[in-house]
């Protein structure tokens, strides 16, 4: 799982759903890897209006990654040194083993082989 | 034994070890997903030259996925089966990969995406596998989710098998209760084996009319090219009636026909005691 996702996905259990409480999730990892990617500025750019911030500065402090702002920067869209970093974090960035836990709720969802495992159960649904 | 492979098993048994390791080896099934999906990309219609993420829904061992990156598109993929999304990994696609049930919902935040594609998948929605599964309430559950993490006005494309015109009746109706507007392109409409049915939706009332293939005069007939979806009338809420009543038979087809099932036709003589032919 690429931090991206992680920015993009909340917990799915219906109460957390309707609760509106179940953003960002907590990421526990145990073992990360990172693998080189095409750069496109053009997608990365194109993304900074759907990234939530916070998501990005929660998985940061969870994962203890230094140096990320506080707060998107602004002109982020034309700097391509930002963007190339950001890329670097959302997209090269993947949790191989560990996983992502509700805020609110507590529940885990486990990560094996980099894919997420976001079944529920019925009772849960 | 059914042909079918949704009468068997469910998706996530189908799609074990040995169906995922098809996909590695099958050079002909390879080459029917990249065809499909192909096709499902072009039925998109996405901005020419414009990097997108999109969602692979369905995404499997991302045959579908490999034709999006092609494209130059960022992709995530979600599937209920772990022995499919493995094979994806282990084909080291570029896909980001969540093993999930769609008829529980996406779980992605507003307006994530700017357009999905699903090959042959929607078909396994219409099927009952646990207690708790009422295929109109995942279909529904599962379009509702879609639309709020689609971006306005994008798209979503699904190649699918429907069983029946009953099967397509219960998708397309549960889509559009859900907001989207888009329609039903049957492509070689005439062709036994090249006929094709794909579902396009759009988040919004944008002006969407893909065009069918194969459908020129050499192909006329039934050439059924673009369907656009009616709004179904809201039905109202009807009390249990008492049972072998027409009434009550009407409500039991009804029920049965809006989770896909093959229900005889009505007539003046449902619900009617037959009289013996010969004395
Ligand atoms: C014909 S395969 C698609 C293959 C895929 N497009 C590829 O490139 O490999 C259909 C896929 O739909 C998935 N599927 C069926 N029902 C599902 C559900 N309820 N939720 C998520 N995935 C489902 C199956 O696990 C299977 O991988």
């Amino acid at each position: 799982m690429r931090l991206l996702t992680h920015n993009l996905m909340t917990c799915n259990v219906g109460a957390c759903q309707t609760a509106g409480t179940n953003y960002p999730l907590r990421i526990v990892a145990e073992e990360m890897q990172q693998s080189e990617r095409e750069f496109s500025p053009a997608f990365v750019a194109r993304m900074l209006a759907r990234l939530d911030w916070s998501g990005i500065t929660a998985a940061a402090e969870d994962l203890s990654f230094e140096g990320i702002p506080a707060e998107m920067p602004e002109g982020a869209a034309d700097d391509d040194e930002f963007l190339r970093k950001l890329h670097s974090l959302l997209l090269e960035m993947e949790v191989v083993t560990g996983s992502l836990v509700c805020p609110h709720c507590e529940r885990k969802y486990p990560i094996d082989k980099t894919i997420v495992n976001m079944v529920l159960r019925e009772d849960e649904v | 034994m059914s042909s079918r492979p949704e009468h068997v098993n469910p998706p996530e048994i189908f799609y074990g070890e040995d169906e995922a390791a098809k996909y590695r080896k099958s050079s002909r099934m390879i080459a029917v997903q990249a065809q499909m999906s192909q096709r499902a990309i072009e039925l998109l219609m996405l901005p020419q030259g414009e990097p997108a993420l999109l969602l692979d829904i369905g995404a499997g061992t991302g045959l579908s996925g490999s034709e999006l990156t092609e494209e130059g598109h960022t992709w995530i993929g979600v599937d209920i089966s772990r022995a499919m999304l493995e094979q994806a990994v282990d084909r080291g696609v570029e896909g980001d990969l969540a093993e999930a049930d769609i008829g529980h919902g996406l779980f992605f935040r507003p307006g994530t995406f700017d357009g999905a594609i699903s090959v042959s998948v929607l078909q396994w929605l219409c099927h009952i596998y646990k207690n708790e599964h009422v295929p109109k309430r995942r279909l529904r559950k599962f379009f509702q989710s879609l639309f709020n993490c689609l971006s306005p006005g994008a798209r979503a494309v699904f190649q699918f098998y429907p069983e029946t015109p009953a099967q397509i009746e219960l998708i397309v109706a549960a889509a559009m209760e859900c907001g989207f507007s888009g329609g039903l392109v049957v492509d070689y409409p005439n062709s036994k084996k090249a006929k094709k049915y794909f579902l396009c939706l759009s988040a919004g009332v944008s002006a969407y009319k893909p065009e069918a293939l194969g459908t020129g005069p050499r192909n006329a007939g039934e050439g059924v090219k673009y369907t656009e979806m009616k709004r179904r009338e809201a039905r109202t809420k009807k009390r249990r009636g008492i049972k072998g009543t027409r009434e009550w038979i009407d409500r039991k087809k009804t029920s049965q026909r809006n989770r896909g099932l093959e229900v005889r036709r009505d007539s003046k003589y449902t619900g009617r005691r037959r009289r013996r032919a010969f004395g």
